[in-house]
């Protein structure tokens, strides 16, 4: 049987950077396979390629045996390869129904008329051959992102994809989202499909694909069948060297108490919320989306007013009701939604990290801003958080996802916080700038800084933090520290089966 | 140090418009006369000082489509007053009351949160109607030389309104690179939520800017006021495309996160430089209408204004500035 | 749900309470004749703005129209005395139709924004209209088969009426039963999308500025009819008036979300307004002043409701 993609020796440049190096590898038909590879490994090239979007400058593919030319998104679906991206191609203000089969509406013969009745069947028909539970005559705006990536993986089907390429597709998922994922990647494998997943988050590929190939700086390195590796193995594979250390721990408890929040509750989010944190504590808050915890968090940097309750910072009452009381405070933020709320994107890097901080830096009482010193703060900053980047009038939109979360990064730890706020900080960043990342945090602890990380990665939590509230429906179930935190109690107290509070358990 | 200050990209239409001058001048006697480029810069200058202005608006993400509205009731304001105030005063006064208008947009889009382009619509329709009954159509005059030299005459040589244009637009670009407030104008228009978490009182800088808009409009009016000796209600109607096509044909993106006041500054320079042109050939007035237009489009296909844009040409422009990662990881970053 | 329904409805609230409002104020208001004279003048926004939803739903904007409108006028001045009114409007509806087509093409090929590319093709055609007639007046003083598009009645009823409920029954059915409609809402929602996703984007955007264009040959023809004249300088501001309509009428600026009866409702308010103000003996100034305050009160108004309706969610 031939394999269902044969890739020879492909081969693409970009002015100044050589994406792809005489990459050859092969997927077999039915099976789960996971490419990965840090930032600039080639990946997304590769899927873009595959995808009809970038054709390559030399070298062949082969689909079945045979070599097939895809030279625009057409082709590429006319062979039977469907792309899901990160963002999704999907039209908001249209139904799912309208969504799925916007290519070819069914019509009355000869008349432009839709159809409506014949596309809903033809959508819940579809829907159906994935066990998908959605209601075609929802618009598609009012679907959250799981249900989202349903239909447009739906939308692959119907075009009678063989091969499904996902990039990255858990980014914005829950865990539990990601299990309904993970069953429907199955019954695509069941039904005979193809299914190429790129992705950063090594749990999920030991979870769910057969065999995982590696690049590395455009090169290909090494494929081997899930079972026979450890994701230390993998990791070594992607990076080329060994990551001693991958997590690291903060310096543990032990400081005063800077943050603490009593009866802290706003309709609808999050109730009778009650916790403190500590100088020199990285704090976890773990729990499902929808739970609540993004909202806390967020009603700590003024950016989420609560009804009710009480913020003392060392010791005092305060009153945050906008993120410049917050950064006022002393309290810094790192948001999860890097591209719309993280970064300037047509603003320059060095204008970037200094946007908190100008009037501090400014001259001739904080009129003037002098580039050099902010040419100095962002010295400073690149060398401590090792910024790669090509100039600092760069436009941000171009430096890489972890690049530009170290911007953002440097951008809140230019205010001189002592309060370190992060949601999801690693989401959809290369292992490499992941584990920098990891070091970074638990360097800044060792400084005396209190983090307060919201993170859906399992393994990252147990690994970096000293702390964990878990949070259930608005509610704090788990406070665990030590030997508590681990998987199981994490994800009993998030599904509200028990509660682990300090002292108890 | 690894920054471009003059990217040719950037600066499109500066060669833009030494090309047409190149053109006009070969082909026409009249653009080889100093006085023809004298008169081209002072025309310039009665858009222009308003776009300078704008530019703000436009790289902030909103627009004001008022401003020609603002104009003659502001000119008409300015010549009522320049009698009794003299002309210091007037230009003071009128940049006062500029910006009090300008307060009044900025309350309705940033307080209101009225969308920009309907909120200024309907201050289009409201300060024409002012400015004619105030004068019940009539249109008022002064014709003091000490007034009037300013829109029409020349210190050392160079016209005055081009004098006006310059110094603002120096301060504004000085403004928009160099100060807290400009940057958090440009942060806005990068995006709004990133300026939100970045504690930038967001409602506070669109209301400043507007207020702006409002101010430079107002010497503006001063400044063709004093050129046409009069102001009345009906004067210059269509100005806010004249200038927002200014803004935008300098580079300006409509979407907003980046702009650069200088390049406005010669986009009105290029406007003014054309229909000094089609005067001197004798092009027809309403074919004049028509070239506009078509330079218009021609202009704004070549400077990159992409709103329409495919998936293969973001992706090309992507990768084509994909940073530079040494292999082996070590940090690029200049020195 | 409540406050999807309330924002759909709001115009026709809006509408309802300020016509009840003149109605009181001028009792002239509901004489028959006022109000054939008022859904006249209705229709010529009316129907040009029927076309315009089909462009800001596509996420575009056509400004272009005024002088399209300015356009008509002098073709069918022109053209009457020789081909007399029917043939003059194929005349006209053909030259909107390339005119609208040239718009499209140059929106998708040249790859220029809609706002700009229109700003500029509104001057050029304005600079046509100009040209064609020497910008002197073609008037029609003699031809009385042109007043028939104003005066005249098809099956019973008035002849704008017919036309602009004709025109409305094809814009909906067009907008909620064709997959034309689903394909401008996506364009509107999300281009790149519809451009990944086989919606034969370029074609597709060319139809919207050719609809534009012929529903305003339609309002032009109207407008001919009233004035018996052609002229180069008429309709300055009218692609304002459309748009606003279309915007008040509940269709979306960020597009994808279309309203066709909206739009009908807020060009019929919108005129209501101007011909309460007028027989309230208002000068024309003043009325242009109330009109502007109207429009902010009730923009201000939907703005706060909005606001409420989130800070509940």
């Amino acid at each position: 049987m031939a394999d269902a993609i044969e890739i020879r020796r492909i081969t693409k440049t970009f002015p100044g950077v050589a994406a792809l190096s005489d990459v050859s590898f092969t997927v077999r038909k039915g099976e789960v396979h996971a490419v990965v590879g840090e930032n600039g490994a080639g990946k997304s090239t590769l899927m873009k390629i595959l995808g009809g979007l970038y054709r390559a400058d030399r070298g062949e593919i082969l689909l079945d045996g045979r070599p097939a030319s895809l030279r625009s998104v057409h082709d590429a679906v006319a062979h039977g390869i469907s792309v899901i991206y990160q963002e999704f191609n999907l039209m908001p203000e249209l139904t799912v129904a309208e969504n799925l089969f916007v290519a070819d509406l069914p019509t009355l013969p000869g008349l432009p008329i839709l159809r409506r009745r014949t596309l809903q069947s033809r959508a819940e028909e579809l829907l159906g051959r994935l066990a998908l539970d959605l209601d075609p005559r929802a618009f598609l705006k009012d679907l959250s992102v799981s249900r989202r990536q349903m239909v447009e993986i739906a939308k692959a089907l119907h075009h009678e994809a063989s091969i499904l390429i996902m990039d990255e597709p858990t980014a914005a998922l829950t865990d539990a989202e990601v299990d309904k994922l993970y069953e429907i990647i199955r019954t695509l494998r069941e039904q005979g499909k193809t299914v190429l997943y790129i992705s950063h988050r090594l749990k999920e590929i030991f979870d769910v694909a057969d065999r995982v190939t590696v690049l590395r700086d455009g090169r290909y390195v090494g494929t081997e069948p899930v079972g026979a590796l450890t994701p230390d193995a993998v990791v070594r594979m992607m990076v080329g060297r060994d990551v001693k250390q991958f997590y690291a721990h903060g310096s543990g408890v032990g400081g005063e108490e800077v943050l603490s929040v009593e009866g802290l509750t706003r309709a609808g989010a999050f109730q009778e919320v009650r916790f403190g944190v500590r100088k020199g504590e990285i704090l976890g808050v773990a729990g499902l989306m929808g739970s609540g915890r993004e909202e806390l968090v967020k009603a700590l940097y003024g950016l989420v007013r609560p009804d009710a309750g009480t913020i003392h910072v060392d010791g005092l009452p305060v009153r945050i009701a906008s993120p410049e009381d917050a950064i006022r405070l002393g309290i810094g933020f790192v948001t999860e939604d890097r591209k719309e709320a993280g970064i300037f994107p047509l603003m320059s890097v060095r204008e970037n990290v200094t946007l908190n901080v100008l009037r501090r830096i400014a001259r001739f009482g904080g009129l003037h801003v002098d580039e050099r010193r902010e040419r100095g703060l962002l010295g400073e900053y690149t060398r401590f958080l090792n910024i790669r980047y090509a100039s600092e009038a760069q436009p941000m939109m171009f430096l890489s996802g972890g690049n530009q979360q170290k911007i953002v990064l440097a951008r809140a730890l230019a205010t001189r916080c002592r309060i370190l706020l992060l949601l999801e900080p690693t989401r959809g960043i290369d292992v490499g700038a992941k584990a920098e990342i990891y070091q970074l945090m638990g360097e800044l602890s060792r400084q005396g800084m209190a983090l307060v990380v919201v993170s859906s990665d399992l393994p990252e939590l147990i690994a970096v933090c000293s702390r964990v509230l878990v949070v259930w429906q608005g509610r704090i179930t788990g406070d665990l520290s030590g030997d508590q935190i681990d998987d199981a109690t994490i994800m009993r107290c998030a599904t509200g089966t028990a509660r682990t509070l300090a002292g108890e358990g | 140090m690894a920054r471009s200050r003059f990217s040719l990209r950037e600066r499109g239409i500066l060669i833009a418009l030494f090309l047409f001058w190149a053109i006009c001048a070969a082909t026409n006697a009249m653009f080889r006369e100093t006085s023809t480029y004298l008169s081209i810069l002072r025309e310039s200058s009665f858009v222009g000082v308003s776009a300078v202005g704008m530019t703000f608006c436009i790289i902030s993400g909103d627009f004001d489509l008022s401003v020609g509205s603002m104009l003659s009731l502001l000119g008409i304001a300015c010549v009522a007053m320049v009698g009794h105030t003299g002309l210091l005063l007037a230009l003071v006064g009128v940049t006062l009351l500029g910006a009090a208008c300008g307060l009044v947009n900025g309350a309705l889009v940033a307080l209101l949160r009225i969308p920009a382009f309907i909120a200024t619509l309907a201050m289009y329709f409201i300060y024409r109607a002012l400015a004619y009954i105030v004068t019940n159509g009539q249109p008022v005059q002064f014709q003091e030389p000490w007034f009037t030299s300013v829109g029409n005459g020349s210190l050392a040589g160079v016209p005055t309104p081009f004098l006006f244009l310059v110094v603002l637009a120096a301060g504004a670009t000085y403004v928009l690179r160099r100060t807290p407030f400009g940057r958090r104008v440009l942060a806005i228009g990068n995006s709004r939520r990133a300026s939100e978490i970045s504690g930038i009182q967001i409602a506070r800088v669109r209301l400043a800017i507007f207020t702006l808009v409002g101010a430079f409009t107002g010497v503006a009016a001063l400044l063709i006021s004093s050129r046409m000796w009069s102001a009345n209600s009906g004067m210059k109607i269509g100005y806010e495309f004249d200038v927002i096509a200014a803004v935008v044909l300098g580079g300006t993106s409509l979407s907003g996160g980046k702009g650069s006041v200088l390049n406005t500054l010669v986009a009105s320079v290029f406007f003014a430089s054309l229909n000094t042109a089609m005067n001197m050939f004798h092009v027809d007035s309403y074919m004049q209408r028509v070239v506009i237009g078509i330079v218009l489009l021609f202009a704004f296909s070549l400077t990159g204004i992409r709103g329409y844009v495919g998936e293969k040409l973001r992706l090309r422009q992507e990768a084509r500035e994909a940073p530079k990662v040494a292999p082996g990881g070590e940090s690029v970053a200049a020195p | 749900m409540l406050g999807r329904l309330f924002e759909s409805y709001f115009i026709y609230l809006v509408a309802a309470v300020t016509f009840a409002v003149f109605a009181i104020l001028t009792p002239n208001i509901l004489t028959g004749a006022n109000i054939v004279n008022l859904l006249t003048n209705a229709a010529m926004v009316a129907i040009a703005a029927a076309g315009m939803t089909f462009a800001i739903t596509g996420g575009g904007f056509d400004l272009s129209i005024g002088s399209v409108l300015a356009l008509t006028t002098c073709v069918l001045g022109k053209l009457v005395p020789h081909l007399g009114a029917w043939g003059a409007v194929a005349v006209a509806l053909l030259v909107g139709g390339v005119l609208g087509a040239v718009n499209g093409l140059i929106v998708t090929k040249l790859r220029i924004q809609t706002f700009v590319a229109t700003l500029s093709t509104m001057i050029v055609y304005r600079g046509l209209a100009l040209i064609y007639t020497g910008g002197r007046d073609a008037t029609l003083y003699a031809n009385l088969d042109v007043k028939y598009f104003t005066g005249g009645e098809l099956l019973g009823i008035p002849f704008p009426i017919a036309l602009t409920a004709l025109v409305f029954l094809v814009a909906y059915g067009a907008y909620r039963f064709t997959p034309f409609g689903v394909r401008v809402r996506g364009i509107g929602s999300n281009l790149a999308a519809a451009q990944v996703s086989g919606i034969p984007v370029d074609a597709t955007l060319i139809a919207i500025f050719v609809i534009t264009a012929t529903t305003t040959v339609l309002s032009g023809t109207l407008l001919t009819s009233q004035l018996l004249t052609g002229n180069g300088r008429v309709g300055l501001g009218f692609e304002l008036e459309v748009i606003t309509a279309t915007i008040l009428g509940g269709t979306s600026l960020s597009g994808g979300r279309g309203n066709v009866w909206g739009t009908l409702v807020a060009a019929l308010l919108l005129t209501i307004i101007a011909n309460g103000l007028n027989l309230l003996g208002l000068p024309d100034q003043y009325q242009r002043l109330a009109k502007g305050l109207i429009f902010i009160v009730a923009l201000a108004l939907d703005s706060l409701l909005r606001r409420l309706r989130e800070r509940r969610a």
